[in-house]
Formats: C-alpha cells, sequence, structure tokens
C-alpha cells in the first residue's frame, strides 16, 4: 500500500482483518452477554466464551503481526503509540475475562460475572481508544485510517478479499467452538 | 430514600468502629510516598514532571487495598446472603460503598498532597477549587468501577488477586486523563487547555455510575 516499505506493507493484509475480526468478535463478546443476563439461556453463555476465546486469539495475532511490521518501518518492534498501546489493553482486558472464568465460583455465577464482565469491557474499549488517541497524538505512527481509500483498486480487491475470508473463518470457528462447549457441557453432565 | 440512608448509616457504624481499611489505605499511601521521596534521585523540577503520573498510580494502589476490603465485613460474618434476600435495591448497596470509599480516599489524599508539599515542596492548591473538583471527580471514577469489579468477584477463590488485574486495565483512560489534567493544574494552564481530559474522565464515571446501578443486581443473586 504505500511504496517505501517495501514487502513488510504485504502483513497489512493479515493483521488489519485480524484486528476487525477481533474487535467483532468482542461486540459479540457483549450481545450474547446481554442476551445471557435477560434470558437465562446456557447457549448465549457458550457463544460468549467462544467468541471470547477466538477474539483473544486474534487479538494476540494482531500484537504478533504488528511488531513484525514494526521492526522494519520503526526501526523498532515495540513502540507506546496510541493503537498499540490500546490494542494490548484490550488484551490485557480479556485476559482478566478468562481468570474469571477460571476462578469466578460458582459455574451459575461464573457465567453470569463474565457476561457482566464483558459487557463493561467492550464499553471501556471506545474510551480507551480515544483517549489514548489524544494522549499521544505527538506520537502516532500508524498509516492513517484512510490508507485503503487512497490505494488503487487492485489493493484495495484484495484488501476486502482478505477482510471477506478473515470474516467467513471467524465464524466458521465460532460455530465449531460452540458446538464442541456444547458437547463438552454434555459429556460433564453424564459424568463421561 | 430512607433505605438508603439507612444502608449508609450502617456502612459509616461499621467502617468508623473497625478503621482497618482506613488505616490500612492511609499508612501504604504514605508509605509509597516516602519510599518515592529516598529512591527518586532527581531534581525538584525533575520530579515535577513525573508527578501527575505517580500521584494517580498511587491513589490507585491506595484504592485497590480499600476495596478489597470493601464487603470483607459481609464475608465474614456470611451477609451477603442477607443482603441478597433484604427487600432493598441493590443499586443502593453499590451507591453506599463508592460513598464510604469516596470519604476515606478524600482523607487519604489530602493527607498526601501534604506530604508532597512537605518533602517535594509541590503544592496542588494554586488553584484550589479547579483541583478539588478535580479529585473528586477522579476518586468516582476510580471507586465506581472499584466497587463495580469488587461486587463482581465477590464470591471468586482469588478476590484480592482479580480485582488489581480486572480494575488496572479498565481505568487506563481514567488514569491517563487525570494525570493529563494534573498536569495541566500543576503548570497553571488555562481549564480550556485540559478540560478534553475532564470531559473524558466525566463521561467514564456516568458509564460506570450506570452501568454499576443497573448491574449490581445481577451480582449480587445468590
Amino acid at each position: 500500500m504505500i511504496a517505501d516499505q517495501h514487502w513488510a506493507q504485504k502483513i497489512f493484509y493479515f493483521h488489519v482483518p485480524s484486528a476487525w475480526t477481533a474487535f467483532l468478535s468482542y461486540f459479540i463478546v457483549m450481545v450474547s452477554g446481554i442476551l445471557f443476563l435477560t434470558r437465562n439461556q446456557k447457549r448465549w453463555d457458550r457463544l460468549s466464551l467462544a467468541a471470547a476465546e477466538i477474539g483473544t486469539l486474534f487479538t494476540a495475532l494482531v500484537l504478533i503481526t504488528g511488531p513484525i511490521w514494526a521492526y522494519p518501518v520503526w526501526g523498532k518492534a515495540w513502540s507506546w503509540e496510541p493503537r498499540l498501546t490500546t490494542t494490548l489493553i484490550l488484551f490485557l482486558l480479556y485476559i482478566g475475562y478468562f481468570m474469571i472464568r477460571s476462578f469466578g465460583g460458582t459455574p451459575e455465577k461464573v457465567s453470569r460475572t463474565a457476561a457482566v464482565f464483558g459487557i463493561i469491557a467492550f464499553a471501556d474499549v471506545p474510551i480507551i481508544y480515544f483517549s489514548v488517541d489524544m494522549w499521544a497524538s505527538e506520537f502516532q505512527s500508524h498509516p492513517p485510517r484512510t490508507v485503503v481509500a487512497e490505494s488503487d483498486s487492485s489493493i484495495q480487491l484484495l484488501f476486502f478479499f482478505s477482510l471477506i475470508t478473515f470474516t467467513c473463518v471467524y465464524f466458521l470457528m465460532l460455530i465449531f467452538r460452540t458446538h464442541v462447549l456444547k458437547l463438552k457441557e454434555r459429556f460433564q453432565r453424564y459424568g463421561i | 430514600m430512607i433505605m438508603f440512608k439507612t444502608l449508609l448509616l450502617h456502612e459509616f457504624k461499621i467502617n468508623f468502629r473497625t478503621k482497618e481499611a482506613f488505616f490500612s489505605m492511609l499508612s501504604f499511601g504514605m508509605v509509597l510516598i516516602v519510599s518515592l521521596a529516598f529512591s527518586f534521585n532527581i531534581s525538584e523540577e525533575q520530579f515535577a514532571t513525573i508527578l501527575p503520573g505517580f500521584f494517580w498510580i498511587t491513589v490507585l494502589f491506595v484504592s485497590v487495598l480499600g476495596i478489597n476490603r470493601m464487603f470483607a465485613h459481609e464475608l465474614t460474618f456470611n451477609a451477603i446472603s442477607l443482603f441478597s434476600s433484604a427487600p432493598v435495591n441493590r443499586g443502593l448497596i453499590f451507591f453506599t460503598k463508592t460513598i464510604i470509599g469516596l470519604v476515606y480516599l478524600g482523607i487519604v489524599e489530602s493527607v498526601l498532597i501534604i506530604l508532597i508539599w512537605f518533602f517535594f515542596h509541590i503544592s496542588f492548591l494554586d488553584q484550589p477549587f479547579i483541583v478539588c473538583g478535580l479529585f473528586i471527580l477522579g476518586n468516582l471514577s476510580i471507586l465506581v468501577t472499584g466497587v463495580f469489579i469488587s461486587g463482581l468477584t465477590l464470591s471468586s477463590r482469588m478476590s484480592n488477586v482479580l480485582v488489581p488485574l480486572l480494575m488496572f486495565p479498565l481505568l487506563s483512560p481514567v488514569i491517563i486523563s487525570l494525570t493529563k489534567a494534573t498536569q495541566g493544574t500543576l503548570q497553571g494552564l488555562p481549564i480550556s487547555d485540559w478540560q478534553i481530559w475532564i470531559l473524558i474522565v466525566s463521561t467514564y464515571s456516568v458509564i460506570f455510575t450506570l452501568l454499576g446501578y443497573g448491574l449490581f443486581d445481577y451480582l449480587m443473586e445468590e
């Protein structure tokens, strides 16, 4: 996308769709959390857990691919740059979510607590994003948000293909993981 | 309203009888400030640049200590189930705990400000009304989040570990904003230069007060 970045820029076809998938996943965590609290149906809790797991996997991918791009372009793998910092905070928030899942108490209490935390963690994301954005505007080193819109059509085509593919893979993973969680619960119920 | 007054009175009575949360917060805050006084080998001018961040991190650590003790009495005497079965709007329990925390944190911060003035000769009180408003707003946002997280982890095995683990990343925008706003007051900048940070803290406080009030009911369910 940016000529002087040579091969390093190719990582954007993985990095940006990973970030998009992670945000989509956390949005699903929030929505299924609300549905679980209001309807009290176990399937929403399973969906919430599956989305949180996959979302955190994609956030980890963002945090891995970001420094791979940053090293040749910025000359260092990590910088306390707004979007990197935001993503790291988001990752830490969901590490907390899994701590609740592991140590939160009885299964009913864990489901309820995790649903509430999933809602507030997502509510915090835009606040973190905008505050850090303003905090370090002088250190803003990511490419501008308009970089895709300003690129030529062949790059846009490839980028959107990658975005759609990641989204489809994400939904496939979500369906499989939710199903696995359902089977796991069934086995536990019968003591297998 | 009568129920709210009763709960508030009950909280004040219990907390002022034992005072353990208050004294642990106060002594920890003082130890942190004094440790800093001899561990940083920098000039007062250099220290002034890092003071806002250090001050709010100290407040955050101190408040975690207090928040961890918020439900200690109820847990010790197994009174959580009584709270849950009482015909009380549980959001009011959230408010009373927050108010107690505000009183404690306000007193601790006043002592810390005096210590900072004594050790580093930096006064927060050049613009007293603005600073007071800023600190009340900051404390409110830290406490609404803290009490909420404390309620969230109430029955968990590792509540003491979970509270800071969940609270610190959630409060990162508040700490960033409070640091910037405090820097603005210490440098004597006009309020228009840093009002955006106040706006972020205010938004955060409103969102988390509403979430805390609305969702506390789900957390207290047995």
